[in-house]
C-alpha cells in the first residue's frame, strides 16, 4: 500500500497521472481540504474509473466534510440521503384551482401533423372530402413502412460442436512478483491497513487492603538497669489464638527499677510509647490494660501494657489488575481486530482484486491499557492499534493466466465458450507442500469450461445486416466448425425480406451440441 | 479613429450592447448593434487572465478579473463614439445548470385560463425547478447549504389540449402542459459577478447561460434542429446538454477542458503554458514538421483518454435520460485540437451509451449564429461562438 498526498491544487489530470506513475496496486488518496476534486463528483468518480483501468485499489482519505459527502456517495454509502431525479421531486399541496400530477421529461414532439395538416389545407383548400381519404391513406402508407423498417427481427441459431474442457493446476500467488507461466506464478500484491479498537473487561485480581491498628503502651522495667528500645522493636500480645506483633514508631528509654528502703518494694522503671500492628486488619484491635511481651526481654524483664484501646485496625478485599488479565484482553481484542482487519481489506478490494482468504496476517504495533498491573480496579480497557496485510491477486490476472495455461489444449479456430466458464479457487493453506502468508499463497485453481468454435456473433450481425435471406443463409452457412442452423425473419413484410440494419434487432444464438 | 457608418447616430445606442464572457483563459467582450435584424458585431476585446485567475467559470482573483474586464471592454469600444455600458454577461457552463421542467395538469374546468392560475403555474414549476436543480447540485458538488439563483427562465412550449400556444392567460382548454427550461448559478457566484461589473463601470443587462444561448441558435435556421446533443469543449471545462424539443433537459460538466491539454503538452515537453498554447496552435493548424508532429500527438494521447472516459461517465451520469439523440454538436476551443474531434468520432458511443442510433458528429462556427455578422472581420473562430451567441439572450430581454 503507497500513500499519495495530492496538494489542494491538483486537478483530475494530475492525480490520474500520480496513480498511473506509480507502481504499487494499492494507494491510499489523501485528498486535502478544500481540494480542486472536490468542485465535481465527476471528479472522485473519473479518477476511481481510471485506477480501475489500470487494476489500481484506492482508497479516497480527506478531511474535508464536503469531500467525505462525495467519497461516501461515490462508495454508494450515502446516496439515499440524496433526493433522486425528477420522479422524486416534491410539489407544495395544492392550494388554487391547478393541480400538478406530476413532472417529467419532455416526450414525443408532434409538430409534424400539425404542418402536415397545414400543408394539406393550403393544397386543397380545405376540402374535407378529398383531404380525409388522403390523409388516411398516407397514415396508413407511413404506418406500413414504419413497421417493415422497425418491426421485423432476424433470429439465427447456430448449433456448434463443443467438447467439454476441465483442468486444475496449483498456482502460487506472490506479492510483487510477474506472472509467470512457466513457474505458475500470478502477480499479487499486498493490501495494508490498520485498525484501531477498544475493549473493556472486568479484573481478576484481588488483594487485601486496609488501616493497621495503633494505640499507646506503658513498658515497665523491672530490671536494675536502663532499658532502650528502638524504634521497630517488637512486641507480642499472646491473648488471642495466633500471637499478634505490633511494633514501637520510635525509640524509647525506660529507666532502671528504683529501690525503696524496704528491700522488698522496687519501683519499675516505666515509660510510654506508641505501637502500630505488624499487619492490618481489625484483630489488632485489643483492649486497655492488655499485657504485651517485648522481644527480647523476659517478662520478669520487661513487659508492656496497653494504655487505652490498641484500635483503627480494618480490612477489606479489592478488585486489582492482574498480569492475565492484560494477556487475555490483548488476546481477546486482537482476535477481534484481525476479523475487522480482513473486512477492511475486503472493503478495499478494487475492481476486479480478490483477497486469498486467510492470507489476513496482523501485527500489534501500539496498545494503551488504562491501568497498570496491581492496579487497583474493577474494570480494564485495552485501545489496540493492528496492522494488517492481505494478499490479494487480480481476477483478470488469474483469467489471463488460465487462458496462456490452457491455450496449447485449444485447437485452431476453437475458443473458451465463456459463457459456460466456471473458475474455482480453493487456497491450500499452510502445510509441508503449500504456504499462506499475506506475501505469498498456493491456491489450487481449476477451470471447467467448454471449447467451442471460434465465432464472433457481432461480427456475424454485421456481416448479415441489410442482406437478403438468401445471403444470409450463405453467410451463415458458411462459418466453420458447426452441426447445423436455422434462420428465421419475423414477421414477413411484403417488400422488406431484408435483414434489419438495425444490429438490435439480429438476434444470434450460439447452440452446443 | 475609424467609425462604422451606422455608429455615427447617437440615438441607436439603445441598441448597441457589451458581451462578455468570463473564462479560465481570459476575458472577452463584443460590442454589437442590433439593427433590428441581424446583431453586428462591432467591435472585439480580449484580455488573458493568469492561471488560477477563474476556475470552472467562478472568480477566484477579482481585481486581475476587473483589471482584465476593463481592458477587454476599452478593446472593444475602442472604435465606438457612443460607448454602451450595458452588458450581457455570457455565464461559463461549468458553473451554471441548466434543466426543463415539464407539467402536465388537468383543469377542473375548460374556461378562459386566468392571470392568477397562469402566475401559480409558474411559481409551481419555478419552485419544481429549484428542487430539482439543489438536488443535482448536491449530488455533484456533495455541499447541502449551497444556495441557487437562477439566471436564465424560458418556455419552451406551452400546449393546451395537445396543442402549441404563445401563452396560457386567456385560452380555453383543460389538459395544459408547460415545458420550461431554468439555469441555475450558486448564489455567490451571481453576487461576484454583480460586484466586479460595478466596480468596472457596467450595467449588467441579463445574466445567461452560455449554453442556453447556443441551444436558441441552433433551433433557428440553417440548423433548425430540436433534439441534439452539445458538446462545449471549453476552457477549463466540458459541458454536455442534452435538448429534447428544443428545450435542454439536463447539463452535466466535467472539470477537463482546453487548458488541462495545454498543461499536457507544457508538463511533457517542459515548455511554459504560452509556449505550450503556441506548440498546440500550431499543430492544430498543421504547421508543424512531420517529427514534432507525433511527438505533440503523444503528449496529448493520455489526457484525451482520460478526457474520452470522463465524457463517457458523464453521459451515464444524465440518469433522467433514458436514450440520448444521436445528433451531436461539438463546440468550444476545445475542438480546434483535431485529436479531441478524432477521439470523440472514434468512439464505439452505442457500446456504452443509450444513444438512439450511432452519433453524427457536426461542429458548430460562426454560420450556425444566422443573424450575427462580424463587422470587424477578425472574430470568426470557434472560440468566439459562445460570446456571440449571448447576443441571443439581449434579443430575448428587451422584446425585440
Amino acid at each position: 500500500m503507497i500513500r499519495i498526498t495530492l496538494q489542494p491544487t491538483d486537478n483530475v489530470i494530475e492525480t490520474i497521472n500520480k496513480i498511473r506513475d506509480v507502481k504499487d496496486l494499492n494507494i491510499e488518496l489523501i485528498i486535502p481540504k478544500e481540494s480542486l476534486l472536490f468542485e465535481n463528483s465527476l471528479n472522485l468518480k473519473l479518477i476511481q474509473f481510471e485506477a480501475d483501468k489500470l487494476e489500481k485499489s484506492i482508497d479516497f482519505i480527506t478531511n474535508d466534510e464536503i469531500g467525505n459527502n462525495l467519497i461516501e456517495s461515490l462508495l454508494g454509502r450515502g446516496s439515499e440521503t440524496y433526493a433522486g431525479e425528477e420522479t422524486q421531486t416534491t410539489i407544495p399541496k395544492e392550494k388554487a384551482k391547478i393541480s400538478l400530477p406530476r413532472i417529467s421529461l419532455p416526450k414525443l414532439n408532434i409538430g409534424f401533423l400539425n404542418n402536415l395538416k397545414a400543408t394539406l389545407r393550403n393544397r386543397f383548400g380545405g376540402r374535407k372530402e378529398i383531404i380525409i381519404p388522403l390523409g388516411i391513406l398516407l397514415i396508413l402508407l407511413a404506418s406500413f413502412i414504419w413497421y417493415g423498417l422497425n418491426v421485423p427481427r432476424a433470429s439465427a441459431k447456430i448449433v456448434v460442436h463443443s467438447q467439454p474442457l476441465t483442468k486444475s493446476v496449483t498456482v502460487k500467488v506472490r506479492a510483487e512478483a510477474s506472472t509467470d507461466i512457466t513457474n505458475k506464478i500470478i502477480r499479487g500484491s499486498t493490501l495494508s491497513t490498520t485498525i484501531e479498537a477498544t475493549l473493556e473487561k472486568d479484573t481478576t485480581g484481588t488483594k487485601t487492603v486496609g488501616e493497621k491498628a495503633k494505640g499507646k503502651v506503658t513498658i515497665y522495667n523491672k530490671t536494675s538497669s536502663e532499658i532502650k528500645l528502638d524504634k521497630g522493636d517488637k512486641l507480642t500480645y499472646e491473648g488471642k489464638s495466633t500471637d499478634l506483633n505490633y511494633y514501637l514508631k520510635e525509640d524509647v528509654d525506660i529507666p532502671a527499677t528504683t529501690s525503696t528502703s524496704d528491700p522488698e518494694v522496687n519501683i519499675s522503671g516505666k515509660a510510654n510509647a506508641e505501637i502500630t500492628a505488624a499487619d492490618i486488619g481489625d484483630s489488632y484491635n485489643i483492649d486497655d490494660e492488655k499485657t504485651l511481651v517485648v522481644s527480647g526481654y523476659k517478662r520478669s524483664e520487661l513487659a508492656a501494657e496497653t494504655d487505652g484501646k490498641i484500635s483503627g485496625g480494618k480490612s477489606e478485599q479489592v478488585k486489582i489488575v492482574a498480569q492475565e488479565d492484560k494477556t487475555n484482553i490483548s488476546n481477546e481484542l486482537k482476535t477481534t481486530s484481525t476479523q475487522q482487519a480482513e473486512n477492511d481489506i475486503k472493503n478495499k478490494l478494487g475492481i476486479g482484486q480478490k483477497l486469498v482468504l486467510g492470507s489476513t496476517q496482523t501485527q500489534i504495533v501500539k496498545e494503551s491499557y488504562t491501568k497498570n498491573v496491581n492496579d487497583e480496579s474493577d474494570k480494564l480497557s485495552l485501545t489496540q492499534s493492528v496492522s494488517a496485510d492481505g494478499l490479494v491477486y487480480m481476477d483478470s490476472e488469474l483469467n489471463r493466466f488460465i487462458d496462456e495455461y490452457v491455450k496449447d489444449v485449444i485447437p485452431q479456430n476453437f475458443v473458451l465458450s465463456e459463457k459456460d466458464r466456471e473458475v474455482k479457487v480453493e487456497v491450500l493453506g499452510n502445510s509441508t507442500n503449500s504456504v499462506l502468508t499475506s506475501k505469498e499463497a498456493d491456491i489450487q485453481v481449476t477451470l471447467k469450461t467448454f471449447v467451442v468454435p471460434n465465432i464472433n456473433e457481432d461480427q456475424i450481425k454485421n456481416d448479415l445486416k441489410g442482406k437478403s435471406t438468401a445471403e444470409a443463409i450463405n453467410i451463415i452457412s458458411s462459418i466453420k466448425n458447426i452441426n447445423s442452423y436455422e434462420f428465421n425473419l419475423k414477421p414477413v413484410v411484403p417488400f422488406f425480406r431484408k435483414v434489419p440494419k438495425d444490429i438490435n434487432r439480429i438476434e444470434i444464438t450460439i447452440v452446443k451440441e | 479613429m475609424f467609425n462604422l457608418p451606422f455608429l455615427e447616430k447617437a440615438d441607436t445606442d439603445i441598441n448597441k450592447f457589451l458581451s462578455l464572457n468570463i473564462n479560465a483563459k481570459d476575458i472577452r467582450c463584443l460590442a454589437f448593434y442590433f439593427d433590428g435584424e441581424s446583431f453586428k458585431i462591432i467591435g472585439s476585446g480580449k484580455k488573458d487572465v493568469p492561471e488560477g485567475c477563474v476556475r470552472n467559470g467562478m472568480i477566484i482573483d477579482k481585481d486581475i478579473v476587473c483589471e482584465a474586464i476593463k481592458e477587454a471592454v476599452f478593446k472593444a469600444t475602442e472604435n465606438i463614439e457612443d460607448k454602451t455600458k450595458k452588458t450581457v454577461v455570457a455565464v461559463d457552463g461549468g458553473i451554471t445548470l441548466g434543466l426543463t421542467t415539464t407539467v402536465r395538469l388537468k383543469r377542473p374546468t375548460t374556461g378562459p385560463i386566468k392571470l392568477d392560475e397562469v402566475q401559480d403555474l409558474y411559481s409551481r414549476i419555478m419552485e419544481a425547478s429549484y428542487i430539482q436543480a439543489h438536488n443535482k447540485v448536491l449530488q455533484n458538488t456533495g455541499d447541502p447549504d449551497l444556495e441557487l439563483d437562477s439566471i436564465t427562465t424560458s418556455d419552451i412550449y406551452l400546449r393546451i389540449d395537445g396543442q402549441n400556444v404563445a401563452t396560457l392567460e386567456g385560452q380555453h382548454g383543460e389538459m395544459v402542459e408547460a415545458a420550461i427550461y431554468n439555469s441555475f448559478a450558486p448564489s455567490f457566484h451571481v453576487k461576484s459577478i454583480q460586484n466586479i461589473m460595478k466596480r468596472s463601470g457596467l450595467e449588467i443587462i441579463a445574466l445567461g447561460s452560455q449554453m442556453y444561448s447556443v441551444v436558441e441558435w441552433i433551433k433557428n435556421p440553417p440548423r433548425n434542429c430540436l433534439d441534439f446533443v452539445i458538446i462545449n469543449v471549453a476552457e477549463d471545462s466540458t459541458d454536455i446538454g442534452v435538448v429534447f424539443g428544443g428545450g435542454i433537459i439536463s447539463s452535466k460538466t466535467l472539470n477537463i477542458g482546453y487548458l488541462h491539454f495545454i498543461k499536457s503538452v507544457s508538463s511533457k515537453m517542459g515548455l511554459s503554458l504560452n509556449e505550450a498554447e503556441s506548440v498546440l496552435n500550431m499543430y492544430s493548424q498543421n504547421k508543424l514538421t512531420s517529427s514534432e508532429i507525433p511527438v505533440v500527438k503523444s503528449c496529448l494521447e493520455d489526457t484525451i483518454s482520460i478526457w474520452l472516459d470522463g465524457l463517457k461517465l458523464l453521459f451515464e451520469d444524465f440518469s433522467g435520460v433514458k436514450t440520448f439523440p444521436p445528433k451531436i454538436f461539438l463546440s468550444g476551443c476545445g475542438i480546434d485540437i483535431p485529436d479531441v474531434v478524432e477521439a470523440v468520432k472514434g468512439e464505439s458511443w452505442t457500446k456504452t451509451i443509450p444513444f438512439k442510433a450511432e452519433p453524427e458528429f457536426s461542429t458548430l462556427t460562426f454560420s450556425d449564429l444566422s443573424k450575427v455578422v462580424d463587422s470587424t472581420g477578425s472574430i470568426s473562430t470557434p472560440d468566439w461562438l459562445y460570446t456571440a451567441a449571448a447576443s441571443i439572450i439581449y434579443k430575448e430581454i428587451m422584446g425585440i
